[in-house]
């Protein structure tokens, strides 16, 4: 029964979710006690934050609720209960997409302040000291899901193999934002880094092109917000445009180029 | 007709109030798949009542549905409720139920909780929807299944909680595709009864079935597809009085039957061939209105007690046959 094999897939992903989240989480505390006091400081915390969830668990995350979000309706033969409602497509995509990245928060905010708090831990007055680079680290980690959701979402309509495309969409997009000049502009993760930097001045966050000396014009505050609206209005209206347009078969993907079940 | 709470922005019927009919039209509606033609210069209207969708796998139902339920856009033509276009067509769609084909539901749900989700998604309040679903689940005989998940249900259960998720909203056209698939007997004729008495109540039902004692369970009005195309359409003796080309077969019981054959087969203008059974004898003819005025003289004179006089060949079945051999 297909909605039952998207049921168990739900169960897979939810185990890999909860891992993707919890790894880093474990690491850190076996750190804390066996570890001798390694690791611990903010920017012990704020490499985990990047390396963990910033650049790994947070998109890998959002490529699997996202490129869900519609397409689990079409694997398992309920898309004509959703495409088939009176609602405006752009609701239904607007919803599916804020669903989708309270979702993927509900899992990592959390992991990221218990990760500030086995960093600092050990440090007296160090938790209340940078609680604004926190909220700053914070307000990263929701834009960085806008961002990502609106992308995954909108390429989980259009792709019947998802997961692969988009992780391999994700690995050049970091890349690029890793890019000196002007290519690592383009690139949404590049925005979130920026911003980061900007507000909690870690060295961490820096611009590659500044830290080589080769942008001379850093990306302001506002402009990094904007591309990132901008990214986001882009694959939204993107994936409205993709559910206007796309079919439904009722009961399994709609045929490839040809045939009729009936 | 039930009515439970008004929406909150869809404008519903008061109670009681006379639901104005509602018509389905396709204009030379084709809609290819490739290279392959599934529906081929189709038009039809389709008015309140239930109208059957027949035809074999691979005739277009499943095509046409999908067009009609706003599932598809079709390649040339026009599909319209009540003049007005279907797909993408938001106020159309609120007047149009569903019952898909296949096997889709969401497992993880109740039944209640799937369609509460659903009438809220259609516009009820957020009481009234709970209400709604609680009130359809009734009518569909899952009341007492109704916290259940969907997962755990039978097929039948399944295409019962479809069926209630298509009339959370009091559609003026519901549409079923293929809706007594697994079904036990029981649960077949509970929901027979539930389509023919939707249809009584003035809703236009159009269901597709390639089962044909299925449609003629349903439905007297019926559209025959055959390789995408329109074969015939009207009721099934209205389709059978079409087929003049055929001998018609007519059963006539009789304690003589032999006498009365030859007395027949002297009318050869009127009977193309008899054969004797014990007690009766069919009669094929080209005219069966001159062959029963014929036997009914016959019987009036005293000449033959006849007992029944029945058309053998008015079934779907044969009219299905006729037309697609």
């Amino acid at each position: 029964m297909q909605s039952t094999n998207a049921g168990r897939m739900r169960g897979a992903r939810l185990v890999l979710m909860l891992i993707l989240i919890a790894l880093p989480l474990l690491i850190q505390t076996a750190v804390l006690i066996w570890g001798e006091g390694r690791g611990g400081s903010f920017d012990g915390f704020v490499k985990r934050i990047q390396g963990a969830y910033l650049g790994f668990a947070l998109p890998l995350l959002l490529i699997f609720l996202g490129t869900s979000a519609f397409g689990d309706e079409w694997e398992g033969g309920t898309a004509a209960y959703v495409v088939g409602l009176p609602l405006p497509r752009w609701t239904l995509v607007i919803g599916r997409w804020l669903v989708t990245v309270r979702r993927a928060l509900v899992f990592v905010l959390p992991a990221v302040g218990l990760m500030y708090v086995l960093c600092l831990i050990d440090y007296e007055g160090a938790i209340g000291h940078y609680m604004g680079d926190l909220l700053w680290i914070g307000a990263g980690v929701c834009l960085m899901g806008l961002g990502y959701g609106a992308v995954f979402l909108f390429l989980g309509l259009v792709l019947r193999r998802p997961v692969v495309v988009a992780f391999l969409i994700y690995l050049i997009e970091l890349f690029v934002s890793y890019l000196p000049q002007s290519f690592a502009r383009t690139a949404l993760s590049y925005h979130v880094r920026n911003l980061l930097w900007l507000q909690t001045g870690h060295a961490r966050f820096l611009d590659r092109g500044v830290e080589l000396g080769l942008a001379t014009d850093p990306v302001s505050t506002g402009g990094s917000i904007f591309a990132v609206v901008l990214y986001v209005t882009i694959f939204l209206s993107l994936a409205t445009f993709v559910l206007t347009r796309r079919e439904c078969s009722g009961s399994v993907a709609p045929p490839e180029g040809g045939g009729s079940s009936g | 007709m039930t009515t439970v709470d008004a929406p909150r922005r869809i404008p519903q019927a008061p109670p009681g109030a006379q639901r104005p009919p509602s018509f389905l039209t396709l204009d030379d509606v084709s809609r290819w798949y490739g290279d392959v033609i599934a529906l081929n210069n189709v038009s039809l209207e389709i008015g309140p009542g239930v109208t059957g969708l027949l035809g074999p796998n691979g005739a277009g139902k499943s095509t046409l549905i999908r067009l009609v339920t706003g599932l598809a856009s079709p390649g040339t033509g026009r599909v319209r409720l009540d003049g007005a276009p279907i797909r993408n067509h938001l106020p159309t769609l609120a007047r149009i139920g569903h019952v898909p084909d296949g096997d889709g539901l969401y497992d993880d749900l109740p039944a209640s909780r799937f369609l509460t989700e659903q009438a809220y998604a259609r516009g009820f309040a957020r009481t009234a929807a709970a209400e709604r679903a609680a009130a359809c689940l009734e009518r569909v005989g899952l009341a007492e299944a109704a916290e259940r998940k969907a997962g755990s249900f039978s097929k039948g259960m399944r295409q019962r909680l479809k069926l209630a998720q298509a009339l959370l909203h009091d559609p003026d056209l519901l549409v079923l595709d293929e809706p007594l698939t697994g079904l036990d007997p029981m649960m077949r004729r509970s929901f027979i009864a539930v389509v023919r008495q939707l249809g009584d109540e003035g809703v236009t039902v159009l269901v597709s079935s390639h089962v044909l004692h299925e449609i003629e369970a349903m439905t007297n009005t019926i559209v025959l597809l055959h390789h995408g195309q329109v074969l015939a359409e009207g009721t099934v003796p209205h389709i059978r009085d079409l087929l003049d080309t055929y001998d018609r077969r007519i059963r006539i019981a009789t304690p003589r039957p032999r006498e009365l054959a030859c007395e027949l087969l002297a009318q050869d203008e009127i009977v193309a061939g008899v054969s004797v059974a014990e007690q009766s004898l069919i009669v094929e003819t080209q005219r069966p209105d001159r062959l029963c005025a014929m036997v009914q003289q016959l019987a009036a004179d005293g000449r033959h007690a006849i007992s029944a006089l029945e058309p053998l060949d008015e079934d779907l079945d044969s009219v299905f046959s006729y037309l697609v051999n």
